[in-house]
């Protein structure tokens, strides 16, 4: 017998049941379910948009919504790198030279003044000039200016005084060798039979004169300030001792033109 | 674009409808909504036992077909598909209730499975005269079917529903539904002549 013929009865009192239908706000209720819905999904994709869009660094380290800001973040600072290799550091190696020559500027000075107790710093006068070093120069007065001039025409006539003194002793020298060769013929005039011995005598001065003059020279050519120099150079010191070498080498040429006049006497 | 009026739609099947809502037509879903609240609502008021209960479940089951759309394939029927997702939701919130208002006689001895309840509730006499009387002793007979039974006899004996598409619904092998659909009228036949002795 067939399931659905043994249980008419109860399928048909089944299908008889009242059909139950939804209320009259059933769609509304749905539609305002399904509105509240959309609403907070696009609530949520909102935030999640903000979210995305984060900060300066998220934004640099998610190129696909920025695919441009790597590179030219990478190129800005490629550039700043390149303007501080050129002018910053540039000036930091200036500013570092300066203060170099400030302090041994400093040095100078301090090894110049005598250490007496504590030093005082005069404070800076308005009108003064400032050198490189930053020490105060007060300007000069006309007065002061005059007393420069004279002290430096007082050097000069010294110096050329000292020259004159050369110059004369080395006249002085050559009129004394001039008057020996005379006196020397005057000498064998008078004693013939003295000749062979007096011609001994004669090389001998010679040579001794001539050993005078090499002696003297020496001198001239090795004064007391190129020996200095020189033994300063062997002390192996700075740039100043250098310098004063180099003046003693043109005080040597000097000499030389001194000797040359000797010379251009002494054939005369 | 041309616009569709109302009566368009009507003529549509349930699979070009969700077809077209997969679409974002909205019309669509609307006409899917006139067709189904009905069905759906009697199946779950028969279910549950409770007019708020069904109505709250069926604007799930319609809330979560909006949201679920895309889930949808075309090899299957809607009708099957939808009903699942009502008989889901039903299920799920019924066995909560179950567990909070209902005296289980297979609690007492958990080896034993009852094909169905007695219903915790007495039945008073002014009850049962307000209402149908009949109608009202088949539901609650319904209510107190084993749930596995309950499904599949208001499938077929309400919803009119044949048996492939019963099993397609419940997910089970048509001769389970067949047994379950036999099973279940036995139980309620049972309990209504039970109910009728007590009166």
């Amino acid at each position: 017998m067939d399931s659905e013929e043994k249980f008419t009865d109860i399928r048909q009192k089944l299908q008889n049941l009242e059909k139950i239908r939804t209320g009259e706000d059933f769609v509304k209720n749905l539609q305002l379910k399904i509105v509240e819905h959309e609403a907070e999904k696009r609530r949520e994709h909102a935030k999640k948009y903000d979210e995305s869009r984060g900060g300066f660094l998220k934004n640099l380290f998610t190129p696909r919504q920025y695919p441009w800001l790597i590179p030219a973040a990478g190129f800005t600072v490629l550039l700043f790198f390149v303007f501080y290799i050129t002018y910053v550091n540039r000036n930091v190696s200036e500013k570092n030279i300066q203060s170099k020559a400030n302090d041994s500027a400093k040095n100078e000075i301090s090894q110049s003044i005598p250490k007496s107790g504590i030093e005082k710093v005069e404070p800076p006068v308005p009108g003064d000039r400032m050198t490189d070093g930053g020490v105060n120069v007060p300007e000069k007065t006309p007065e002061k200016k005059d007393k420069d001039i004279a002290a430096i025409e007082q050097d000069k006539e010294s110096r050329r005084n000292e020259s004159k003194t050369r110059v004369e002793s080395f006249d002085d020298h050559n009129q004394k060798l001039e008057a020996a060769p005379k006196q020397r013929n005057e000498d064998s005039n008078s004693d013939d039979t003295k000749d062979d011995s007096n011609s001994d005598e004669t090389k001998d001065d010679k040579k001794t004169e001539s050993a005078i003059i090499k002696s003297e020279n020496q001198r001239g050519a090795m004064k007391p300030q190129e020996e200095s120099a020189v033994r300063e150079m062997d002390s192996g010191d700075t740039v100043r001792k250098k310098i004063d070498l180099k003046i003693g080498i043109i005080d040597k040429t000097k000499l030389e033109e001194i000797r040359e006049k000797i010379q251009n006497s002494g054939k005369r | 674009m041309p616009v569709r009026s109302g009566n368009d739609y009507k003529k549509l099947t349930d699979e070009e409808l969700i077809l077209k809502f997969q679409k974002e037509d909205i019309d669509a879903f609307n006409e899917l909504v006139n067709r189904y609240k009905d069905k759906i609502m009697n199946f779950l008021f028969r279910y549950t036992g409770s007019r708020e209960e069904a109505e709250d479940y069926a604007q799930d089951a319609f809330f979560n077909l909006y949201k679920s759309k895309h889930l949808y394939r075309e090899v299957g029927k809607f009708s099957s598909w939808f009903y699942r997702i009502a008989i889901n939701i039903a299920k799920t919130n019924y066995m909560k209730k179950k567990r909070l208002s209902t005296i289980s006689i297979s609690n007492a001895d958990p080896d034993e499975e009852k094909d169905y309840e007695l219903p915790a509730k007495i039945i008073s006499p002014e009850e049962s005269a307000q209402a149908s009387i009949e109608s009202y002793y088949i539901q609650r007979a319904l209510e107190n079917l084993n749930a596995k039974y309950r499904e599949v006899v208001i499938l077929r004996d309400i919803q009119d529903l044949d048996y492939e598409e019963i099993a397609k619904v419940t997910n089970l092998p048509l001769g389970t539904v067949k047994s379950r659909i036999n099973r279940g009228r036995e139980c309620l036949k049972e309990m209504l002549e039970h109910i009728y002795k007590s009166k």
